[in-house]
């Protein structure tokens, strides 16, 4: 009897030591599965996608994210990668409409080795695309400015730059500071420009400004000459105004040879990408637009460490075209979130995007005993001494609320014809909380 | 009212730049029957033909031609060696229409790998607008508009007071009989192709000097607003053609006043109309082609 109680015991404990253990290394191999799960190891790569418009009306879109993506992934390289990883970007192209983007997010989420995150997607797909990337608890950070994602929930979801909401309403704001009481609406008609035209109306109405006409242009015409002739008999000091470049571009030419004396152009930050300069810029001449075009954009300081890293770095990929991204925001905001992400893995000692996803905001948070680094060298030299970083990038800094929004300052700014892609002078800058009141 | 006056004027150019297009298409299909879906890639072609001849001191004029030029050679050249076969075959148009839709995107796709997505823009003087009593036209678009008008009379001329027209209208209303009777088909299909690219090469450099600049997928829009000209004025009716544009490019200009957003609207609006209400089109007939 004692005897079958010691086998009992000893089976037992034999039984339990083996749960323990075999629990303990299934946990292990969990972890490990999970951390490793895109990235067994360290010789492996890992991926970001770039899930953007490369072809159709907004192709610029998916370079305007693909190449600062490879500028900061050879940073991140050059400095020894992520864990040991080397990163790489991969394009994935949305074609700015959910029919083909929906497909296309699943076959990059679902085919993709390795893949940590996925900067977009952009305003054309994100909609239906969010929760897929959602879903597959990837980390994203769309170019939508889109309102209905202000109050958001996903967790996955982190929107470094403002939304529209906040450009229409600092475009108001700038214009009204500029003297200018009396204007003329004029935009696309994307989706995605709908969300600028009622809250820049209600701001500048507040402000005591008059919309003197306000225009929706359908895209693709041949002519908007009915439209411009209606822009000039409304006698507006500006014009403010979103659309795709072909249909601006058409469209400014067509009032170009209507009047002496263009109005000025006010736009929101849709106006300052490099394909929508180009368009206009070749209809109505570079140095006729330059002297009147002034874009409310999210602020940076186009200059500082961050700044200049990301030009140099931008100028060194090997793509058709670099130089155009020079002085564009949401370039800005891609190289800038490649180095969030890598600098989150690093902090949660995994590529898993799961473990890492929280330390998204805790490398950008605002915290008093955080050292701020402007570079992925700087920030990974801070945490390998074990402090805690808040990366403040070329996009300045970064700070998400509860909905992983990330409210930001504002400027008005002017491009000048110098340099290849033109230079940036900032004319006024518009603070959160001068936008907060108005919104 | 003055608005709507400025309007119909803005129409009018809008027309003559949609009827060198719809003409030219509606040309090929009476001929061949090939709803050619293509054509907005040549148009494209075109304007990139006539940038690098301007680039070269070719002029206006000069562009205009070399434009026209390429249309020219490069249709005869896609009917002669594509589509051709699939019509000796007997494909249905469906088969032909898919074809015609590959061609367009295999040619879109190629440019755009030669010259990639930037945009590109003919380098020529701005011009202000002048008064014609109500209306305000530039240079340019007094020069497409005449074109226009000129290539229209020219086609028209061709057709309905020459040999060469008649052997082409006896091709499109019935090869086979017209082949009976000894007219070289093949060679009135050749001619017909010619021309047609021709005016689509035309309307291709006519749409990027009013547009101000162009990107390789420039003629897609155009193209769908080309083809509602076409069908609401007869498809395979030249003249039809003529009418359609009209009917097309000064509706939507004159709709735009009162409401800019459905400018583009205006066109299949008028295009499902006319096919509800007569399938053949204005000045189509109910058997608009046999053989």
């Amino acid at each position: 009897m004692a005897t079958q109680m010691k086998v009992s015991r000893w089976s037992r404990f034999v039984a339990s030591a083996l749960l323990v253990v075999g629990g303990t290394l299934l946990a292990s191999f969990g972890t490990a599965g999970a951390s490793g799960a895109r990235a067994k190891s360290s010789s492996v790569p890992l991926t970001v996608g770039v899930f953007s418009s490369f072809s159709g009306a907004n192709a610029s879109f998916g370079p305007e994210s693909y190449d600062p993506c490879l500028a900061a992934a050879a940073i991140v390289n050059s400095d020894g990668g992520v864990l040991g990883h080397q990163l790489t970007c991969k394009a994935a192209d949305s074609r700015g409409d959910p029919v083909d983007g929906v497909p296309e997010a699943h076959k990059l989420a679902s085919t993709t080795s390795n893949l940590v995150g996925v900067i977009g997607p952009d305003g054309g797909t994100a909609p239906t695309v969010v929760p897929i990337f959602g879903a597959a608890h990837l980390p994203m950070f769309p170019t939508t400015g889109s309102s209905e994602f202000n109050r958001q929930t996903d967790k996955y979801f982190w929107r470094v730059l403002p939304p529209d909401v906040a450009t229409a309403t600092a475009l108001a704001i700038a214009a009204h500071g500029a003297g200018i009481t009396r204007v003329a609406s004029v935009f696309g008609d994307a989706a995605t420009n709908e969300t600028n035209i009622v809250p820049f109306a209600n701001a500048f109405k507040k402000l005591g400004g008059k919309i003197a006409i306000s225009l929706v242009l359908p895209s693709g015409q041949p002519s908007y000459s009915t439209q411009a002739a209606q822009v000039l008999a409304a006698h507006p000091q500006a014009i403010v105004t979103e659309a795709d470049p072909q249909t601006e571009a058409t469209f400014m030419k067509d009032l170009q040879q209507l009047t002496h004396k263009l109005p000025l152009i006010y736009g929101t930050s849709g106006t300052q990408y490099a394909a929508w300069t180009s368009a206009v810029g070749l209809a109505i001449g570079a140095k006729l637009l330059a002297s009147i075009h002034y874009t409310a954009t999210p602020f940076s300081p186009f200059s500082g460490v961050a700044y200049k890293l990301f030009k140099s770095s931008l100028l060194k990929t090997h793509t058709s075209n670099p130089a155009q991204f020079e002085t564009d925001i949401f370039a800005m905001a891609a190289f800038d979130t490649v180095n969030i992400m890598a600098l989150a893995m690093i902090e949660a000692k995994s590529t898993n995007p799961v473990v890492y996803n929280p330390f998204i905001e805790k490398v950008t948070e605002l915290n008093a005993k955080a050292v701020v680094v402007n570079t992925f060298a700087q920030g990974k030299a801070a945490l390998a001494t074990g402090k805690s970083i808040r990366y403040v990038g070329a996009t300045g800094s970064v700070v998400f609320n509860k909905y992983h929004n990330s409210p930001g300052e504002f400027a008005l700014v002017k491009y000048t014809t110098k340099g290849a892609s033109g230079a940036v002078q900032v004319v006024k800058l518009i603070s959160t909380a001068e936008i907060s009141k108005l919104s | 009212m003055q608005i709507y006056y400025q309007a119909f004027g803005f129409g009018i150019v809008t027309a003559a730049l949609l009827a060198v297009g719809a003409v030219g298409f509606t040309l090929q299909f009476a001929v061949s029957n090939v709803f050619n879906l293509a054509y907005g890639s040549v148009m494209v072609v075109a304007m990139y033909a006539a940038y690098v001849s301007l680039n070269h001191g070719a002029g206006l004029w000069g562009a205009l031609a070399v434009g026209g030029i390429t249309g020219s050679v490069l249709s005869y050249l896609i009917n002669r060696l594509v589509y051709r076969h699939f019509v000796r075959k007997q494909a249905n148009r469906f088969t032909i229409v898919l074809v015609t839709l590959a061609v367009a995107l295999m040619m879109a796709n190629l440019l755009e790998g030669i010259v990639g997505d930037n945009f590109f823009s003919y380098q020529l003087p701005t011009q202000i607008a002048y008064a014609f009593g109500p209306f305000r036209f530039t240079n340019y678009e007094t020069i497409i508009v005449g074109v226009a008008v000129v290539a229209m009379v020219a086609v028209q001329a061709l057709l309905r007071g020459t040999k060469l027209g008649s052997a082409m209208r006896a091709t499109a209303e019935n090869s086979d009989l017209a082949g009976n009777c000894g007219v070289p088909t093949d060679r009135m299909e050749d001619i017909a192709w010619l021309i047609s690219g021709f005016l689509c090469g035309l309307a291709g450099v006519s749409l990027a000097l009013t547009i101000g600049q162009f990107t390789p997928t420039t003629g897609n829009v155009f193209l769908v607003t080309i083809i509602a000209a076409a069908v609401v004025g007869g498809v395979g009716r030249p003249v039809g053609a003529i009418l359609g544009a009209l009917i097309v490019g000064v509706s939507e200009e004159i709709v735009a006043v009162p409401a800019s957003e459905y400018q583009v609207v205006v066109g299949f609006a008028l295009l499902i109309l006319v096919l509800l209400l007569r399938p053949q089109g204005i000045l189509g007939t109910a058997q608009v082609r046999s053989g």
